[in-house]
């Protein structure tokens, strides 16, 4: 009754979702599948965030992980000091490959899902991503980067919670910020037994800006030259125009 | 009205911003300066990332100057024969005043030096401009209108320099290299610091180039066009921060408060304009120091390497 259960909700909730389950991860899975509601997100000029759901079946018993990791950049962090009374720059620390959007939700802290060692080695956790990102840096400047991009909401640890239906369903509900930003996201789906992975399942998200002012960021940064020479010619009209409008005779 | 600005990435009032511009508007027509020094800062204490609001204010300065040039050049009071000599010198100086700026904003110490740098030379004019408002205030007391001002005596070597030229509009003789000088340095200050320069041009043309004073306003709205449009182009190029937006609203501001700015200055006797932009200029000062001493809410800030 219960696997019937389980291979019903497996056809119909997709569907419902408007998703479809892609037949190599149903085979990857083993003994876990999952899909998200949405692949494409838009931000537009109002966006506000939105309602990401995150869903899939087990067939195993275990610890459920779900990690959403935005696009990646290197970063520097640089720590102001008061010199002579001024507050300035005075040094700085580099992240390299750093996710600019890292959000966690798991079923219980991750520290009791799985030792250290096993999340540094599959980059799972703020922690294990601060370090990949700069294995050298002091506890300090991972402090305050951890906090910088908490504070922005661009890190979450934890977010969200996992909720089950009866033994094999279950259900992430997460709520991606106004603050996420645009790129290639993955949603990472893991199941632990007893510390050890036992399934894992990557969705591609993509989150893109629309909008006039999206346009116009892209214009500056693909073609800067002409950007320049629009800006340029647009003040030149300005100009002209007021000069025609308040000239006195 | 919220409208979100694409580049300085920040959401602001529209009608705040159109104000922002009029007042700078309002203030380049009362004192007959450009607007840039003024709005740079207010750019910068609304919240717009330094970087974007000196290459935004430097886009706003070619409508402002455009505008001005167009009024001076139909009376004939421009010398564009000096005027390309300090156009071509402020070239060299764009690029030198970019590459500062863009090796500061890789460094980190951008702001700061923006910061600095404004200090030094609002505080500066400031003095300055309050010395003059008390001469012509003590001149007033005498019965003088005007104020006798005497020529920079210039060392022997500046006099000497080679390709002496004549300029026939200004009726003066100067090495090309003097204006080229002059002009390279008002570029560095305008890549730099997003304003016009004409606050220093203005004088340096009167004292070191005597040329005619009915002149001077319309040959440095002249070079500030090019000037600035290079700065523009530049900063668009090497670092992102051009705001179109921004400057879009901005100049529509200051187009109608220049108008207005200029209508007051003709009801307002000059010691009382003098004194009065002497008092503004040291209150942008001391907001800007005040914004350095002051503890930081966020002691750590993140950039992105090569965006």
């Amino acid at each position: 009754m219960k696997r019937a259960l389980v291979v019903w909700m497996l056809l119909v909730l997709p569907a419902q979702a408007e998703v479809a389950v892609q037949p190599e991860a149903l085979t990857l899975a083993g003994p876990m599948v999952a899909d998200i509601s949405q692949s494409n997100i838009q931000i537009h000029s109002s966006f506000n965030g939105t309602e990401l759901l995150v869903f899939g079946a087990r067939n195993a018993r275990g610890d459920l992980v779900v990690a959403v990791r935005g696009p990646s950049a290197d970063v520097r962090l640089r720590q102001k000091e008061r010199i002579a009374g001024m507050w300035m720059h005075v040094d700085q620390t580099r992240y390299d490959h750093l996710p600019m959007f890292y959000a966690v939700a798991s079923t219980r802290p991750l520290k009791k899902i799985a030792p250290a060692y096993t999340l540094n080695q599959l980059g799972l956790g703020e922690h294990a991503v601060v370090s990949r990102g700069n294995p050298t840096a002091t506890p300090e400047f991972n402090k305050a980067l951890r906090e910088t991009l908490e504070s922005k909401l661009r890190w979450q640890e934890p977010f969200g919670r996992i909720s089950y239906f009866g033994e094999s369903l279950f259900k992430a509900r997460l709520h991606l910020p106004s603050t996420m930003p645009r790129g290639n996201y993955s949603v990472e789906v893991y199941l632990f037994d007893e510390g050890k992975p036992i399934a894992f399942q990557t969705i591609p998200l993509k989150a893109f800006k629309t909008g006039m002012d999206a346009t116009i960021y892209d214009e500056a940064q693909r073609h800067p030259w002409l950007y320049g020479i629009a800006a340029i010619l647009m003040a030149l009209a300005g100009g002209w125009l007021a000069h025609r409008l308040f000239k006195k005779d | 009205m919220h409208i979100y600005l694409p580049i300085a990435e920040l959401s602001a009032n529209a009608f705040g911003l159109l104000l922002l511009g009029g007042v700078a508007g309002i203030f380049s027509g009362l004192f007959g300066i450009g607007g840039g020094f003024i709005l740079t800062p207010m750019l910068i204490f609304m919240g717009v990332p330094p970087a974007v609001a000196v290459a935004t204010s430097a886009n706003m300065i070619i409508a402002s100057s455009f505008s001005g040039f167009l009024a001076h050049m139909k009376h004939k009071r421009v010398d564009t024969h000096i005027g390309n000599w300090l156009v071509a010198g402020g070239m060299v100086g764009v690029i030198l005043g970019v590459a500062i700026f863009a090796s500061m904003k890789r460094a980190g110490q951008l702001d700061l030096t923006i910061s600095l740098l404004y200090i030094f030379l609002l505080g500066t004019v400031g003095m300055l401009t309050a010395r003059e408002a008390w001469k012509l205030y003590e001149a007033r007391q005498r019965g003088d209108n005007h104020l006798q001002y005497g020529f920079l005596k210039l060392p022997d070597w500046i006099e000497r320099l080679p390709w002496q030229h004549r300029f026939e509009r200004s009726q003066v003789t100067h090495s090309v290299l003097v204006p080229m000088g002059l002009g390279a340095m008002s570029g560095v200050i305008v890549a730099l610091l997003g304003v016009g320069g004409g606050f220093i041009m203005i004088p340096a043309m009167i004292y070191i180039l005597r040329m005619p004073v009915t002149v001077t306003v319309g040959t440095s709205l002249y070079q500030i066009i090019f000037i600035t449009a290079v700065a523009t182009l530049l900063h668009a190029v090497t670092t992102h921060s051009v705001d179109i937006v921004l400057a879009a609203l901005l100049l529509v501001g200051s187009a109608i408060g220049a108008q207005w700015g200029v209508r007051w200055s003709h009801r307002i006797p000059t010691h009382i304009l003098r004194i009065g932009m002497a008092a503004l200029l040291i209150l942008v000062v001391l907001r800007l120091a005040y914004g350095l001493f002051i503890t930081p809410e966020e002691l750590y800030t993140l950039t992105v390497i090569g965006s």
